[in-house]
């Protein structure tokens, strides 16, 4: 990190950058309403898949205590159908 | 502000840090690519710190400390004591579950445990997500 600037300083600050794709990907990238958030986003929720995975395995978790993407999606969709049960009981309650 | 989506008690932590399973370590990262963050409140920690081992307490500071930590440290402030102190004497003087589940209201978050039992007498079947 540069000397002086926070975090949160390095995250706001934009850099124009020129990159090739194949041309459906280009295509479809310029369909989003903004071409730039979306492929920032993208490039972040991958940057945050990468550093979790690192952090783990230096953790320990390794070999049989893997945390595999299948293992994820199964606890996603745990987690996803609890917080649906929740909305309905809130809504529920609210009605 | 960033967003609290589940918040461990004390026995979702330790088995993150016995690696006693893969779930809560699937949890954590789970939550963190989904954009949120999994809350560690103050009391969990401090009941159960005397008894880590030095590596478990290792595991824990690298993954508090982290820069691109997938867990938040959750404070108790000072207004929220009370309330805090009511709800441990509702879990038989639990003060790291009381304050757990006073987190998982306060972010409207899932509460993660290994024995669902002692959340159960504070919180639905549906705040409670069960790693055992």
């Amino acid at each position: 990190m540069l000397s002086g600037m926070t975090k949160e300083g390095v995250e706001r600050k934009v850099e124009k950058t020129s990159i090739s794709l194949p041309a459906y990907l280009a295509a479809y990238a310029r369909s989003k309403e903004n071409t730039s958030a979306y492929v920032a986003d993208l490039i972040a929720a991958d940057q945050r898949r990468t550093n979790v995975h690192e952090l783990l395995e230096q953790q320990g978790y390794v070999d049989r205590l893997a945390v595999t993407p299948a293992g994820c999606a199964a606890m996603g969709d745990r987690l996803a159908a609890l917080e649906a049960a929740r909305r309905r009981s809130s809504t529920r309650q609210a009605a | 502000m960033s967003h609290v989506r589940v918040v461990f008690d004390a026995t979702a932590l330790r088995a993150y840090l016995e690696l006693a399973g893969v779930s809560a370590g699937e949890l954590i990262a789970t939550v963190y690519e989904s954009g949120g963050f999994t809350g560690l409140p103050a009391l969990v920690i401090t009941s159960l710190w005397d008894t880590l081992d030095s590596e478990q307490r290792d595991r824990l500071k690298l993954l508090v400390d982290d820069p691109d930590s997938p867990v938040q440290i959750l404070p108790l402030p000072v207004g929220n004591l009370l309330d805090v102190l009511a709800l441990a004497d509702r879990a038989g003087g639990d003060q790291g579950l009381a304050h757990a589940v006073h987190e998982a209201c306060r972010h409207n978050a899932v509460l993660a445990t290994v024995q669902q039992q002692p959340a159960g007498r504070l919180l639905d079947d549906y705040d409670i997500l069960d790693l055992s």
